[in-house]
């Protein structure tokens, strides 16, 4: 009983499965059984342990050319985490400081950088990650930029609002009285106020790039192949539904449990750190 | 009012000039549009052709100037010849959009229908393994990958137990069995995202005075539920509807794809793999336009509807 209202009251499960991505990430090397990029086609859509037809060496089965699939599994976690560290780590310190200055200055340079966010927001991400792609070429690094050009609209706004009802507090008053600069007050004073908002807009994020990510490498567009990403592995099964279904169903599901995690873990931290956007449980 | 909806339309005319201000540099970043005349064996052109079509194509004029020329031509509808085609890119668009529509409005009913009445269930019925139920269904259409809810129904649905049509339209373009699993796959997000914005909209407006005064008079409780309560709730359900839009968007591009479905969502894909521009660019253009325009109507229902709005 104390067990299940701890599990209840906190996201364990969750935690742990992203414990366990960026451990799977960071280890790749290390725990992962066979070479991911080694095919060998006598071992063609062997099955997972347990369903007839399957060999030890092979715990998931094997792809349609031969690959182990739990290797290529760990290795997507790898380009799952660093593409999820990255954008978000980008988008949400562009947004934050963005949200920052347009709530504190307010006037002409809020109207701009809002207005910028709405015109942002009004262009079909997908489409444009697609271009981008046309135009550049498929990288990691392009993978990233994308991504991090499409999380930093969020959190300005939630930013914004918060510096909002913080700039009219008396501490802040009393501050510009003792004569701090504007960069002081943003930094000392109105930061540390917006913490929680930023925590949980990051966290609210991560489900969203790593959806945006496989979808994008679902469609062709992303980290370019052999290189294994969960999004193109489901792809590359969706021909051999009938003779292989576990090809599209083992990444596919990984990518599900991650984002599952990342929005119960997101909603959590937003019902824990702030109570205004409770969604009254 | 007046003032409110100036300001709103002039809004939207700054954001789609920007917008189309990001897609003119992107499809100038894309290259010479004279280069996509050079035919596979590096024939081409020649020098005079050249400079004549550049002078056609605005490319000797300063770049504001080829903005303005393009803006005025895609305003127009003028998005010249797509190049794998070879035929005006507005034709094929014209082509495309009727089976989008159709998938568009068949995931929406889907997202409105089972979103906003489960939502509305959740909040009545807090706590109960109802609650838990619909909020399970919320987390799930956040969560799955669109793509692979997409795959995986038609291994079972489709594979296993052979009740439904695998993909494409069908046999004479409209066929209910076909749309079925397109539209669930495509309406499952949207309808995540009603639940939950009606549950706690919905929790909000009976937790105020207004409804407890109507109870305490004795009005009946689904009268106060229906009549007081769902009326005021719905208003943030309904600005929502905007960047459910934007979802529909990436989310058709997907279906359509995994459902062999003809729309434009493939097309575009199909255009991005095929260096096919004038037809990307026409997409977004499109899209951006669409979304503008919707925001704009959305704002100014929520104005009428909500005076707070337009004063503040």
């Amino acid at each position: 009983m104390v067990v299940i209202n701890f599990l209840k009251r906190y996201p364990v499960i969750p935690t742990m499965i992203y414990a366990l991505l960026i451990f799977t990430a960071v280890f790749a090397p290390l725990i992962s059984p066979q070479d991911p990029y080694k095919n060998s086609l006598s071992d063609r859509n062997v099955p997972p342990i347990g369903i007839e037809g399957s060999k030890s060496e092979y715990i998931l089965g094997t792809d349609p050319i031969g690959r182990d699939m739990l290797s290529r599994i760990i290795y997507g976690a790898r380009v799952s985490a660093m593409v999820m560290f990255f954008s978000v780590l980008i988008g949400v310190t562009v947004g934050t400081t963005l949200g920052l200055v347009a709530g504190y200055f307010g006037g002409h340079i809020d109207e701009v950088i809002m207005r910028v966010v709405d015109v942002w927001a009004a262009l079909p991400i997908i489409m444009l990650a697609m271009v981008f792609v046309l135009i550049f070429g498929p990288s990691l690094i392009m993978l990233v930029v994308i991504l991090a050009l499409m999380s930093w609209p969020g959190p300005v706004r939630l930013v914004r609002a918060q510096t909002l009802s913080l700039k009219n507090m008396d501490y802040i008053a009393c501050a510009r009285i003792s004569g701090a600069s504007s960069i002081r007050i943003i930094s000392k004073h109105l930061l540390p106020g917006t913490w929680n908002i930023v925590l949980v807009a990051a966290t609210l994020n991560i489900g969203t790039i790593i959806l945006t990510e496989a979808t994008l490498s679902f469609l062709g567009v992303g980290i370019p192949p052999p290189t294994p990403a969960w999004g193109a592995m489901t792809a590359s099964g969706r021909n051999y539904l009938n003779d292989a279904w576990w090809v599209a169903f083992m990444p596919g599901m990984c990518i599900f449990l991650v984002v599952m995690s990342g929005n119960f873990i997101g909603d959590w931290l937003r019902d824990r750190l702030d109570p205004s956007l409770r969604q009254l449980n | 009012m007046k003032q409110f909806l100036i300001r709103r339309i002039f809004y939207a005319v700054v954001a789609i000039l920007g917008g189309t201000l990001i897609i003119f540099f992107l499809s100038r970043a894309s290259g010479d549009p004279r280069v996509l005349f050079i035919d596979e064996y590096g024939g081409g052109p020649g020098d005079e052709v050249w400079e004549k079509m550049g002078r056609e194509l605005g490319l000797d004029k300063p770049v504001p100037i080829q903005y303005a020329i393009w803006l005025k031509k895609s305003l127009t509808g003028d998005f010249g010849t797509s190049l794998a085609l070879q035929r005006p890119v507005i034709t094929v668009l014209k082509e495309r959009a009727p089976a989008s529509l159709r998938l568009g409005v068949a995931g929406w009913i889907f997202g409105t229908l089972v979103g906003i009445p489960l939502g509305i269930i959740s909040a009545i019925k807090r706590g109960t393994k109802w609650d838990y139920l619909a909020r399970t269904f919320a987390l799930f259409g956040q969560s799955l990958p669109t793509f692979w809810a997409g795959i995986m129904g038609i291994l079972i649905f489709a594979g296993i137990f052979e009740w439904l049509p695998s993909g494409t339209m069908g046999e004479g373009g409209f066929s209910i069995p076909h749309l079925i699993m397109p539209a669930i796959v495509l309406g499952w997000l949207p309808a995540a995202g009603y639940l939950r914005l009606t549950r706690s909209s919905m929790l909000d407006v009976l937790e105020s005075e207004y409804i407890k005064l109507a109870r305490a008079k004795g009005v009946r409780y689904s009268v106060v539920i229906w009549k007081h309560a769902f009326r005021n709730a719905l208003l943030v359900p309904l600005t929502y509807s905007g960047l459910l839009l934007i979802g529909f968007i990436t989310g058709t591009t997907v279906a359509e794809t995994v459902f062999s479905w003809p729309g434009l969502g493939r097309l575009a894909i199909n255009s991005v793999m095929g260096n096919d521009f004038p037809v990307v660019a026409a997409i977004m253009f499109f899209t951006m336009l669409l979304y503008v325009t919707v925001v704009l109507f959305l704002d100014l229902i929520y104005a009428f509807i909500d005076p707070r709005i337009r004063t503040g």
